[in-house]
Formats: C-alpha cells, structure tokens, sequence
C-alpha cells in the first residue's frame, strides 16, 4: 500500500498515467504508416566496430558528414566496438534490410576472422555499398637495422623479430603472409599497444614491424629514428617516396591490393537494389569531392572507389587470398605457444 | 620554444581558449565525480563532439579533463567511499573517515591542492626531462615492467586493510578474471564459455561501478542514515582552506608522492593505477605513526592525491616526445590529434610547439581551476554527507546505469555491473578487499603481456627477468619489502604472544 | 568447530563461490597449451591453496592467531568483518535494494533509458525516500529531460532505447541486443 499525502494523488496519478499511455498510442500508430515515403526520410546509422579516434574511424566522420548534405538526413556515426569488429558485422548482418543502418567495416581482417572462428556471418550475402577507404601497409623497422632487402633479412643472424600488438587483426595477417611469401623466420613478439611498436625496435626487442604508414608512424619514419623497407603495394606511397615497392624488389605476388586494408562499407543481406544505389551514389560523390579526398589522404588513408557490384566481386577476391593463405595464418597464429 | 610559450600563454587567456578550458574542467570533474567513469570515458565520448572545432581548443579541452578528472573523483571517494576513478582508491582510505567525522570539507580542501601541487610538479618536471625522455622510456624495457606490476600489486595487498590472506586471494581473482576473453598476446580465446559478450573479456568500468558504486550504494542505503555520522559536520570555507594549507605540514610525503607519480606515468604501459598505491604505502612505511594511516590522516590523502594527479605531466612525456602514448587517455588524445589533422609524435615538438603548449598550460590551467572550484564549492558538495541516503542513492544508480552503458553501447554491461554490485557487496561481507580485487584485475591483463613478451623477445630464455639493471633493482625491491612485511609480521606476532603470556 | 551462524554461513557461500570460480579457471586451463595456460595455473593454484586456508580458518577459527598477524597491524573483530559500515543484520533491507537494482535493470532492458529513469525515480523516491507522489514524479520528469537534453542534443550520444518495437527512433523501442552468445 503506498502511503500518500497531498490532495487527491489517486486521480493525479491515473490522469497521468493515460495521458502517457495516449501519448503512447498517438506516437505508435503515427509510425506505423500506409506506405513508406522515399528513401532516405529519417536519420541512418552508420556504426564503426572501433572506438572513435581510428583511421576507419575518422574516415567514417569525414564521409558521413558530407553524405548528411548530399542526401538532406544526418549519416549519424555510432561506435560499437567489440569483437575486433565483429560486432558491428554481427549488427549488420542481423539487421533490417531498408538502408537505415550500414557500417564500416574491415576487410579482409574479418574475412580471416570469419574463417578461424566461425560464426555464420556469409560475406557473400551481405549487401555492398562500396569502398569508403584503403590503407597501403609498408614494413618499417628502425634506422639502425643494417638490412634493406627480404633477402638479406632472410638470410640474417640472429633470426628477427617481428613486433606484432598481437595474432589478430590485419597487420598481422600482413606478417604472416608476407612472411611466408618472402622466406622470413617467423619470431612474434606480440602485446605492444600500437606506437609501442617503435619502443620496442628502438629498445631492440624486435627488429620488423608492418602497419599502415600514416599518422605517427609516418611522422616517425619521415624521421631520424625509423625507415620503410618497402610499401605492400605496385605504385610508390608518395608520402615515402623513397620506400620501394615490394613488387620492385620481385615480390609482386604480394604486391598491389593484396595486403592493403579495405574499409569497406556494408548494409544488411537484402537491402534493396534501389537503395543500394542511392547509398553508393551518394558514398562516391562525396569520395569524389577533393576536400574529402584531401581529408583521408592526410591521414594516411586513400580513396578508391567500387560500386556495389564490384565490392562484392572484390570481397570474393580477398576471400580467396585468405582462404589459400589460412593455413599459414592459423599456423602462426598458434606458434607463440 | 620560449617565444611559442609566450605566445600560448597569452592564447590561453583569449575568452575561447578559457571557455574550452573551462568546458573540459567541468565534463573532467563531472566524469571524475561518477564513479567508475573517469578521464577515458570522458575523453572518448567528447572525441567525436570535437569535430570541426579548432584544434588548439580542442586540445584544451582535452587537457581540461585529463587535468581534472582525478580531482574530480576524489569527491566521491572522500564523501562516499566510492573513488570517481581507480587512481583515488587509496584517498578513500583516509578521505571517507575524515567525512564520517563530520571533517569531509577539510578533506575536500586536502584533496584539492595535493592534487594541484602535484599536476604542478609533474609539469615543471615534464619540461625540465624532455630532452632525457628517450633515455627513459629506452630504459624501461618489458621485463622491467613485469617486475614494476608486481611491484604495484604487492603494495596493493599491503595497503589493504583487511586481512592480508583474503587481500592476496581477492588479487589473484581479480587476476584470473581479467584472463577472460580474447587474447591478443595469444590469439585465442580463453574462459569465455562461448560468449559472444565474452569475447572481449570483462570491461573494467561496469566491473569497477558494480564493485564499487553500487554495491557501496547498497550498503549505505541498507544501513540507512546519512554518510556523516556527526550532526555538526564543518563545511564552511574555513575548514576547506585550512585542508588546503594543511598540505604543506607533509613536504615529504608531498614530494615524494609527486615523484613517484611523475616517473610511473612517465612509464609506458604501466598503469596509473599503480603509483597510487605506491605513493600511499610507501608514504605509511616511511612514516613515524603508519598506525594513522587509515583512521582519517590528512598525510593519506596528500600521498594518494599527489601521486595520482602528478601522473598527468608523466604520462604526457613518452606521448609527446615520440608519439607513444602512456595509458588509456593518451591512446585518445592522440586520436585527437589524427581527428584535427595534427601529427602526433616527435613532429609535435618540432613544428608543432603551439599544441604542446596548449596541453601543457591546458593542464596547469584546468588543474588550478578545479582547485578554486572545489574550494568554492567544497562546502556544498560535503554537505551531501548529511543528506539521508536515501535520496542520493537513485542519482548514483541513474548515473551509475548510464555511465557503464555510454562506455561502449552494449547493454549486458548494465547487467555486468549490477552482477558485480552484487558479488561485491558479497565479498566486502565476507571480509576480501575489493580494492585489490580491481586492481589485481587491471594490473594482471598487463603483467602476463609483458611476462610473454620478454619471453618472446628472449626467445623463451628466463633469464631476461634477470639480467637488466632496472629489473635487478625491482626485484631487491620486492624482496625487501616481502622482507620487512615478513619481519614485521613475525615481530607482531611475537610480541603479541608475550603480552598475552 | 565454532557454531555456524548465518553470518558465518554467508561467508563460507562466498567463498565457495570464490573457490568454484578459481577451480574452473585452473581445471579449464588444461585445454590451452603451453604459455596460455601459465598464468591461469601460476595464479589459479596459490589462490586456490589461499582460499582454502581462509576456508579452515573460518571453521576452525583457533588458527585465527595466525591471521592477526598476517593483518596490518589492525585488530579485527572474529569472524566477521564489517567493512564500510555494512551493517549485516538488516538483511531484508539489503535485499529489499538488491530487488531496487534489478528491476531498474529490467526496466531499462526493456523500455530503454527515458522512459525507464523516471519510472525509477519516482517509484524510489516515493517508496524508499517517502516523498510524496507528485513531488516524486516532478523530480523524476526534471531529471530525465535533464538527461534527454545532455546526452541526446548536446552530446548526441544515444542511450538504449529498449527492445520495444520502435516508437521513436534512437529514443524509445528498435534496440538491438548485442549477442550473449552465438545464435543468439
């Protein structure tokens, strides 16, 4: 029994109660409408699997925020990290089909990720938008590291080492691929926080590193203290002209768009065709625009456009890539046991 | 570089810079104040809200909260016994009893210039160590930090005040929880009886408000009353200012716990967290009365409140001399760096002195600020000691909800909190430390990083543990102290035997 | 033996709760290899052993001599610690507030943060402060569009919004329940 004071508190509260109530049912059947009016009409979600500060991050912001004038509704960004990632995919691949939700999404890390833990996530029916971004990674180690080439470090003694933040994620399917690819001993040390990485090769914990050569690692190997062996790409990185490519040095295989890192954006399976392009044609307009082109670039990302049809054909690529070089990675994956 | 502070300093007084300043004051001490928030939180959620503004202010506002936020959350942890964040834990030591006396206003006052005097410290030393930063952070390499984490957790378990036995059992859980979940350093996963929710292991801020907020809630709400057990509690400006000069009767402990924070947050990876602790027990074991230390003694909360606001200009000097970022919050300050287009690392110093400044004189700016405020508002924000709990509780509950929510969107971690609130009020019944519980979690992720990375690195050789010079002192260090313990242990129980006899 | 009274009882529940969860780290770290299951053992084993002892300890509490030394110095009432002020006889109330979180808990699930905070509020104030009904409400709706305005205007940061179906989007109904486990 609550015990009340004041004049009439039954009535009050009653008479409250139904105006909510009311205003509950106003509300309700006022979303339920007859027909859908033209897509976009409220705001869409564009979720990041990663904390706010990324490079997808980032990137997702400066597309988003332009994406918001050209379509006339706010692109809201909205952090949901977890799992690597995977939890914005799971989001995704679990949500309504009508455009209003999309993400941000890194492949071919969860493609690799997918693979090694499945969890019945199929990239093939997930509905693509486009590519927001790629970044280029390049292997870097310290200016003091007497070797240049794959073949000399190869060769070297004692064994090096790569710095790894840990066996997951792209930079380390780079390591392990390129390990492979190019004859190098396999030494993980793992556990460094991102920029760590170059504490540890100035404290000679470990000699390689790869990443994307953009932010303080691009500040750091434009100076004294660091260097790119070479770019994981065909074309020169024109912010480290200097750096070859690993094509150059007959290593073409794991050249070009091989190892980059593709911010690709998606919609749940389903999403209709027309809604696909008015999202793509949107998302490669404002990639089109140098303002947001000079946005990326200087942060160490760039911009390449697909449209829905050939980022899925794109992803089918990245799967094959992967699918032939899991066993390397599950191998090196369990070797710092 | 003189002519570029010059010039920050009279930006810092432009009416923008002062309001951005002012605005990451507020969110700094905001965040601070609810417990289990705290400067990371507070720094990621404002990330995004930042873009498009100038970077300079930006930047001030960012060294807003990062100056504050522990300032902040002394507030709590004086009045409530719940630290805002986990680097006031040990102010809750002296900081709540002192309250319970009806004296939360001189503690406030306490509080608030140890944390000035300690921000300030770590600047000046900032400034005057930056061309020795190489050296430094090139000196610690990970088996050093190894034996630094354990050195931290073993002043965690001597600071304690219950039952040592129960204070290691409750670490070593703390330990084994935070093994839960995906493992980078391993790339598996462990514990997490195929939980998707457990993929990312257990998230330190929902476990912290559960064990701490709430489940403190839950005790003062049960038993009732008001947090202050006397009626005539002092809360006027007089009490507050004499708390605030009352610092300088304990130079030593002052100094030392500057120090002490300084050179831990100067250390990349090692965990704020710690120096906390260190500057506590290390400031009762040198002491002539330790027995005070615990019972409402102002030299406590000076130690605590040094060492955990001189971490400030410490944990700037790796991020801002190479672009390695420190701990948690600057992980997210360099993202705002990479957000507002400015380079972070070694370039900063270079081309960049004007946002150097800019943090740097934000931070003394914020710090000095938050100082006045809490003064001014010291006697207001004690008299929530008098106020039945009955009505504070629901706040801390709303905000308490809200805050484990806001850190990554997942609501399982409401439920996480109110699981741990429950588990905590348990353990706190039972007799086991919560405190070390939480750090024995927070410091056990990083202890076994760095123990597989020095494996790793020495090719699974043990003897790197044992063969640098900042390791070979670490360890006399811990021996020594197991040592004294031991011996004082041994002492306690002998004497206690004759008098009994 | 010393009598088991319910507060000892209580504290033997925790730390039977303590050694299950200790246990099923160190028997679950069998399956891991080498260096992965280190630290779970290196950890897992002694706290074991600890937890144990404490165990003895509190069926036994003659051995007690040996805790008060290990103690800072302190003397502590045995067995029971009362630590911050919890006060262990008013067990009604303590599970009266432990229902209080739970619900709050169930209420945000399910109806999401704006419409759930000043359903608490006013529910508490009402019941547990004895404030009266309307004052309670006031407070509970000042509090709220409080909230609203800091977290979904100014910082634009969306709070749950309940797995009703969607009634107003980003504030009431359309939530999306993160996985607790796969399939699910």
């Amino acid at each position: 029994m609550i015990v009340m004071h004041g004049i009439r508190p039954f009535r009050f509260a009653r008479t409250l109660m139904f105006v909510f109530a009311m205003v509950l049912v106003g509300v309700f059947t006022a979303s339920c409408g007859d027909s859908e009016p033209e897509f976009p009409n409220r705001d869409i979600e564009w979720f990041v699997g990663f904390n706010a500060g990324g490079g997808f991050d980032v990137a997702s912001r400066i597309i988003a925020d332009k994406m918001s004038e050209d379509l006339g509704v706010n692109v809201v960004v909205r952090n949901i990290p977890g799992g690597g990632g995977r939890r914005a995919v799971q989001e995704i691949s679990r949500g309504e089909p009508d455009g209003y939700s999309i993400s941000i999404v890194n492949m071919p890390n969860q493609i690799t990720a997918e693979l090694l833990d499945p969890e019945g996530v199929d990239f093939n029916a997930i509905s693509w938008i486009g590519r927001a971004v790629i970044q280029t990674y390049g292997m870097y180690v310290a200016e003091s590291y007497p070797h240049s080439t794959p073949q000399e470090i190869a060769a070297s003694s004692p064994e090096p080492r790569f710095c790894l933040t840990g066996l997951s994620g792209h930079s380390f399917l780079v390591a392990a691929i390129a390990t492979k690819e190019l004859g190098i001993p396999w030494n993980p040390v793992t556990g460094y926080q991102g920029s760590d990485i170059r504490a540890g090769q100035l404290r000679k914990e470990c000699e390689l590193a790869s990443g994307p050569i953009a932010g303080d690692t691009l500040t750091a190997v434009n100076g004294p203290d660091f260097k790119v062996l070479w770019m994981f790409a065909d074309e020169r990185f024109d912010q480290v002209p200097d750096a070859p490519t690993i094509s150059e040095l007959g290593y073409s295989d794991v050249g070009g768009a091989t190892l980059a890192n593709n911010g690709l954006v998606m919609a749940p399976p389903g999403t209709p065709d027309s809604v696909l392009k008015i999202l793509s044609d949107s998302l490669n307009k404002v990639l089109d625009n140098p303002e947001v082109i000079e946005a990326i670039h200087a942060r160490g990302m760039a911009v390449s456009t697909l449209t829905p049809d050939t980022t899925g054909a794109a992803v089918k690529g990245m799967f094959s890539i992967v699918n032939e070089n899991i066993d390397v990675v599950r191998e090196r994956a369990a070797s710092s046991n | 570089m003189f002519e570029a502070f010059g010039d920050a300093l009279v930006q810092m007084f432009q009416p923008a810079s002062m309001l951005a300043i002012f605005f990451g004051m507020a969110v700094g001490v905001i965040f601070g104040i609810i417990p289990g928030l705290g400067s990371v939180i507070a720094m990621t959620l404002l990330l995004p809200f930042t873009f498009g503004w100038d970077p300079i202010l930006a930047m001030y506002a960012f060294a807003g909260i990062m100056g504050t936020a522990s300032t902040g959350g002394a507030v709590p942890a004086i009045l409530l016994n719940t630290p805002g964040t986990i680097a006031n834990v040990c102010t809750t030591f002296d900081g709540y009893p002192m309250a319970q006396r009806g004296e939360g206003g001189r503690a406030l006052g306490l509080a608030a210039s140890a944390s000035a005097l300690g921000t300030l410290f770590s600047i000046f030393v900032l400034a005057a160590l930056l061309p020795l930063a190489k050296l430094m952070i090139l000196a610690f390499g990970a088996p050093d930090i190894f034996w630094l984490i354990i050195v931290g957790l073993l002043a965690v378990t001597f600071a304690s005040r219950q039952n040592m036995a129960k204070g290691i059992a409750a670490g070593g859980v703390g330990i084994l929880i935070a093994l839960i979940g995906f493992s980078p350093v391993f790339g598996k996963l462990r514990f997490s009886l195929g939980s998707e929710y457990l993929w990312d292991g257990i998230e330190v801020v929902p476990l912290a408000v559960g064990f701490f907020a709430l489940s403190e809630l839950i005790a003062y709400t049960s038993r009732g009353g008001t947090i202050a057990q006397k009626s005539d509690i002092k809360v006027g400006i007089k009490q507050l200012l004499q708390g605030a000069m009352e610092v300088f009767k304990y130079p030593g402990i002052l100094l030392r716990g500057s120090v002490i924070g300084t050179v831990i947050g100067a250390i990349p990876g090692a965990g704020g967290a710690v120096s906390n602790f260190l500057s506590y027990t290390s400031a009762k074991q040198s002491s002539k009365t330790p027995e005070l230390f615990g019972t409402g003694f102002a030299g406590g909360i000076v130690a605590s409140e040094s060492a955990n606001d001189a971490k400030d200009g410490g944990i700037l000097l790796p991020t801002l001399t190479f672009g390695i970022p420190g701990n948690g919050e600057m992980v997210i300050l360099m993202g705002a760096f990479v957000l507002h287009g400015i380079q972070p690392g070694r370039d900063l110093l270079v081309n960049r002195l004007d946002v150097v400044w800019a943090i740097i004189l934000g931070v003394i700016g914020a710090q000095l600020l938050t100082t006045v405020v809490i003064l001014l508002a010291g006697g207001y924000l004690a008299r929530i000691a008098t106020v039945p709990v009955r009505y504070i509780a629901p706040f801390v509950a709303v905000l308490s909800f809200i805050g484990v929510y806001a850190v990554r969107s997942n609501i399982w971690d409401v439920l996480l909190a109110v699981a741990a609130a429950i588990a905590g009020f348990g353990l706190r019944k039972a007799g086991f430390p919560i405190i070390t519980l939480v750090i024995g979690f927070v410091l056990g992720e990083l202890a076994e990083k760095s123990f597989v990375q020095s494996l790793q690195i020495a090719g699974g050789s043990y003897s790197i543990f044992f063969s640098r010079p900042v390791s070979i002192i670490l360890i006399l260090l811990i021996v020594g102290t197991l040592g004294y313990n031991l011996y004082k242990a041994i002492k306690a129980n002998v004497d206690s035997k004759v008098t009994g006899a | 033996m010393m009598h088991l009274n319910r507060d000892r009882a209580l504290n033997l529940i925790v730390y039977a709760v303590l050694m299950v969860f200790v246990s099923s780290i160190v028997i679950g770290s069998h399956v891991y290899e080498g260096r992965q299951r280190m630290v779970p053992l290196v950890i897992g084993i002694p706290t074991m052993l600890l937890l144990v002892g404490i165990t003895v300890v509190e069926l036994w509490p003659g051995l007690a001599q040996f805790n008060k030394a290990k103690g800072g110095g302190e003397d502590e009432p045995v067995p029971v610690a009362t630590a911050s002020g919890i006060n262990a006889g008013r067990w009604q109330r303590v599970v009266t507030i432990f229902a209080w979180l739970i619900g709050f808990f169930v209420l945000i699930l399910i109806f999401g943060y704006y419409l759930s905070v000043p359903l608490f509020l006013a529910a508490f104030f009402n019941r547990e402060a004895e404030v009266a009904l309307r004052k309670s409400i006031l407070i509970a709706i000042g509090v709220s569009v409080a909230l609203f305005l800091l977290f979904n205007l100014l910082l634009d940061i969306p709070l749950w919004p309940g797995i009703l179906p969607m009634v107003i989007p980003s504030i009431l109904g359309g939530g999306s329940i993160p996985p607790l486990y796969r399939g699910l």
